[in-house]
């Protein structure tokens, strides 16, 4: 093969040695290649058991190890050369892998549901599989280019029908489950299980009322409060722009969608939801298993928001007043409670024969505070407002008459709908209490370098400071006649000894709570996975047989969800499947006879199908299970002889940092589901995540602040830019078709070869870190493989020039200064180093 | 590499091919290493190079570098590789010692407490303090 191709290379210049390693011949060697590669298999990995199995190999090839990188969306405009920096990170080190003993599962597929193709298709009527599996076609092309060692055959996409079968298959095991928490099991089991245990009695309903008197509605209604998968009347996120309801997780923090940038509301509407909250804690506690970078790990936890608090009750006349507050010990501060405008207690509270007009104030105050939206109600910059309802409560630990107002930034759907004010220790409550002129009793002592900070003698008179102080500092005016928290010094303490005392005097009780809510499972759109559910006449829901999956997405040629104006808030989604009347309507036979059933007019949303698609990649001809038992266990079991705890999972797993609390967070939630129903070994998906960098790009703007083409830009630092002779400025960031300054990677094969790329991406610096592309730079790289090839070529007759001479001392010192150590255990060198950075 | 500091080991094989490059003619045991460190890369021309080199022809191999084993260094060069760490008695340089470059605390800490001179000012008893600094230096405190 070899010899053809060099022999196919002697059209170049007279003054080029026939043989030199050119652009021309760099491109006839690599495609050459990689056409043996795919016709002998040369990375196809053999399985334990079953259609991939060859049980001939697994055992030469050694250790397994699974790499994978976060597969991408196949968007139509195609790849530059920033994205395939992971990419060839995860080739680098399978290839690595490979040639140092072990057997390496690492292939590519495509998360190819989602929007841009339905937009597409809403645009043109092209279907949106059509269009879909066109890209993908083409970034098939451009990644097999680059010489990417992936077994294809382990090649799926989530929108394939034999894929999303089992998206579905695994929808149907979750909304067949339930949450134990009860010590010994705290973990998810099938329906099956509670009604045997509603049955036998062993477990009690939740009034009481034994189960064999109650009517089959009423158990339904037991059942599916249980459900991991289930449908709540719930406040959700209406986005009439796009049509359909977003996740929390898909609200950008300025309140709209994240795709499309559309006005985002909250409204109550019947949605399927995924009780991810049940996970809460295991979610976090899991993270001390994972070699994953820091900051994600912080991520999950802060978006998980696990505090402990107290629930504490304030007496008041229209009966106990409850809040939440993470920080009980700072109640001997608590000079006034504020309650959420909707907080059941308000009419009550305010009373108009004490407080003339206050009925109509508080219906004025409402009135606008329903036209602002969440985002805005959080925004604690905003002026603050509200109003005194003229009522008081008792602070029960010191008897103080606290006033009682309501505000809207204290929201109903979050904790208690009410708040304790604590003015000295408290930003937000200290401007609230400024505004409006509220004592602001100091509970704690600042340290004196607080005061020096500020200008200011140290002093307890709160008038004085211009700020809350936020932080450690010793307790003072904090001590009553059964409990005394001056003395201490730290919040820690100071919660304990306060938690213990509210339980004491029967006054609150110490309290976990969770940022995190259940995760909004439903979109009204068309090109997602369908619901493997359809609804009796009851309208109860029934998942369909595993025997009768896939639910095919019907053909249509409307694939739009109907959308509304952006800021009609009251619209109601209408999904494109809803109008297919001879799909949604079905007649089946789920053990009660034949029956006519509504089907469910949703999809999934976008982030299904990345959930567990590595177990695909695992054994993706198998058609009898989403992944044999043997196989998971192989690739991704515990691997107990790296340490007691490990949870199993991916070896390497590559991607972005953005993704760190959508689909990383949704991911381990559904894993740790399949692990409690036992359908995989390993307690995680992904046991080490590592963030590649980016590769960013100088753009360049004109003066009407229009992007223009980066690549015919002339100037320098000193004198400036210039476009076709005007001036333009330059600015640093992402590299992308809309700003100008895209570089494709066919361009690069052209001019030097796929090899010239990859080594210049991957000379940048580690692996982690982002760096600047400079297309004049990359010569530099295909410089050295010219080198290199005459060293080992004679660049006139093509045959190899090396001579068996023995290499001289320093030579060899060269050489063996960096090669990887031997296989008797000792570590790579530059792990040693890093060790012993560590130990100063 | 198992780091993912790809451009460590891009810089050094850069250094040797440079070094490669000023010899009358390319030794086939520094060609052959350094084909195959160089394959995980830049393995198309890495295979091609292979080939010519004589290999890959053969069925036990499947036609490819692509499981050819990774170079194995060879320890005696590697110990070669030594750097000389002052040693502080009490916080004044009395002698050096010798170790590997990459010579983890322990090891440091084994050779500095085997120096005669440490030896003999410790006279038989333990050091109050030993304190080693990796690359850099080792402090006894009698």
């Amino acid at each position: 093969m070899s010899d053809t191709n060099i022999d196919s290379q002697s059209g170049s210049s007279i003054d080029t040695p026939e043989h030199r390693y050119t652009s021309a011949l760099a491109q006839d060697i690599e495609v050459g290649w990689q056409d043996f590669w795919a016709e002998n298999g040369t990375f196809h990995t053999p399985n334990p058991v079953g259609a991939l199995a060859d049980p001939n190999r697994t055992e030469p090839l050694g250790e397994k190890v699974f790499v994978q990188d976060m597969f991408p969306y196949p968007s139509g405009v195609g790849l530059h050369v920033g994205h395939p920096l992971g990419f060839i990170g995860t080739d680098v080190y399978s290839r690595f892998k490979r040639m140092t003993g072990h057997n390496v599962l690492y292939t590519m597929g495509f998360d190819a549901f989602g929007l841009p193709a339905e937009q597409y298709a809403v645009q043109t009527g092209q279907h949106p599989a059509i269009t879909t599996n066109a890209n993908i076609a083409n970034m098939r092309r451009q990644l097999r280019r680059l010489g990417l060692s992936h077994d294809m055959r382990r090649s799926v996409s989530t929108t394939d029908p034999e894929f999303y079968r089992w998206t579905q298959w695994i929808f149907s095991q979750v909304f067949n489950a339930w949450y134990d928490d009860s010590p010994d099991v705290d973990g998810a089991r099938p329906i099956s299980e509670l009604i045997e245990m509603f049955e036998s009695g062993e477990r009690c309903t939740p009034d009481g009322t034994p189960w064999a008197d109650l009517s089959a509605g009423q158990r339904n209604v037991i059942i599916d409060d249980h459900r991991l998968a289930y449908i709540s009347e719930a406040p959700v996120n209406w986005c009439p722009g796009l049509g359909t309801v977003v996740a929390n997780e898909e609200v950008t923090s300025d309140g709209r969608s994240d795709r499309g940038n559309f006005p985002v509301f909250k409204r109550n509407m019947r949605q399927w939801m995924m009780r991810i909250t049940t996970y809460a804690d295991r979610l976090i506690d899991d993270l001390e298993l994972l070699d994953w970078p820091d900051s994600v790990k912080n991520m999950q936890r802060n978006w998980i928001g696990r505090s402990n608090g107290a629930k504490v009750d304030f007496a008041s006349d229209a009966g106990p007043i409850s809040v939440f507050t993470t920080r009980p010990d700072t109640l001997f501060g608590a000079s006034f409670l504020v309650l959420s405008p909707e907080h059941p207690f308000v009419d009550q509270l305010a009373d108009p024969a004490c407080t003339p007009g206050i009925t109509e104030q508080i219906a004025a105050y409402r009135t606008q505070a329903e036209g602002k939206k969440e985002f805005e109600l959080q925004d604690d910059t905003r002026e603050k407002t509200g109003v005194f309802t003229g009522a008081y409560a008792t602070n029960p630990v010191n008897g103080e008459p606290v006033p009682i107002w309501i505000a809207d930034y204290v929201l109903m759907g979050y904790g208690t709908g009410a708040i304790m004010a604590v003015p000295c220790g408290d930003t937000r409550d200290f401007d609230f209490a400024r505004k409006f002129d509220l004592p602001i009793p100091a509970i704690q002592e600042p340290p004196a370098s607080w005061f020096e900070e500020r200008d200011l003698d140290v002093t307890l008179d709160t008038r004085q400071w211009p700020e809350a102080f936020v932080g450690d500092a010793p307790y003072v005016n904090s001590t009553n006649e059964h409990l005394q928290l001056d003395g201490l010094v730290n919040k820690v303490e100071g919660i304990a000894v306060m938690n213990a005392w509210l339980e004491r005097a029967g006054v609150g009780e110490a309290t976990v709570n969770y940022k995190l809510r259940d995760w909004l499972f439903s979109r009204q759109r068309y090109w997602g996975e369908p619901f493997p559910i359809v609804y009796d006449a009851d309208g109860n829901p029934h998942s369909i047989p595993d025997s009768m999956l896939p639910v095919e997405l019907p053909e249509t040629d409307e694939f739009a969800p109907r959308t509304f104006d952006p800021n009609d808030a009251m619209s109601n989604p209408e999904s494109p499947l809803d109008r297919l009347d001879n799909w949604m309507n079905v007649e089946l036979d789920l053990g009660d006879g034949m029956q006519t059933y509504r089907r469910d007019s949703n999809v999934m949303p976008q982030w299904a199908g990345s959930c567990w698609y590595q177990m695909r990649y695992i054994d993706p001809l198998d058609d009898e299970r989403f992944c044999a038992v043997e196989n998971e266990e192989y690739w991704m079991g515990p691997r107990t002889d790296v340490r007691p705890d490990h949870p199993g999972g991916i070896d390497l797993y590559v991607g972005g940092v953005e993704h760190a609390v959508l689909h990383l967070l949704y991911a381990r939630f559904w894993h740790k589901v399949l692990f409690d129903l036992g359908h995989v070994s390993s307690v995680e998906p992904y046991a080490r995540l590592f963030n590649q960098g980016y590769i960013q790009a100088y753009a360049f703007k004109d003066e009407r602040e229009i992007y223009v083409e980066a690549a015919e830009v002339n100037g320098n630092t000193d004198e400036g830019w210039t476009h076709n002779g005007e001036p333009v400025t330059r600015e640093y960031g992402k590299m992308g078709k809309s700003l100008k300054n895209a570089v494709s990677p066919d361009e690069m094969y052209e001019a030097y070869g796929a090899d010239t790329l990859r080594l210049y991406e991957m000379t940048g610096g580690p692996l982690d870190s982002s760096r600047p592309w400079e297309t004049r730079d990359v010569v530099g790289m295909y410089r050295f493989l010219q080198r290199l090839w005459r060293n080992v070529i004679d660049e006139s007759t093509g045959e190899c020039n090396v001579v068996d001479t023995p290499a001289d001392e320093d030579t060899l010192k060269l050489l063996d200064r960096f090669r990887r150590p031997r296989r008797d255990g000792r570590a790579p060198l530059q792990h040693r180093h890093r060790q012993a950075d560590r130990a100063q | 590499m198992d780091e993912l500091h790809f451009n460590t080991a891009i810089a050094k094989l850069i250094e040797l091919n440079n070094a490669v490059t000023k010899l009358d003619a390319t030794p086939r045991d520094v060609a052959e290493p350094m084909v195959t460190m160089l394959a995980p890369l830049v393995p198309h021309i890495a295979e091609e190079l292979w080939r010519k080199l004589g290999h890959g022809s053969g069925r036990d191999d499947g036609g490819t570098i692509t499981y050819v084993d990774f170079p194995v260094a060879d320890p005696s060069l590697l110990v070669d590789d030594t750097v000389e760490l002052p040693i502080q008695i009490n916080g004044k340089v009395r002698s050096r010692v010798s170790v590997a470059a990459d010579a983890d605390k322990a090891t440091i800490e084994a050779a500095a407490l085997a120096d005669p001179k440490v030896i003999e000012a410790l006279a038989g008893g333990e050091p109050k303090k030993l304190i080693v600094v990796p690359g850099r230096m080792v402090n006894v405190v009698v």
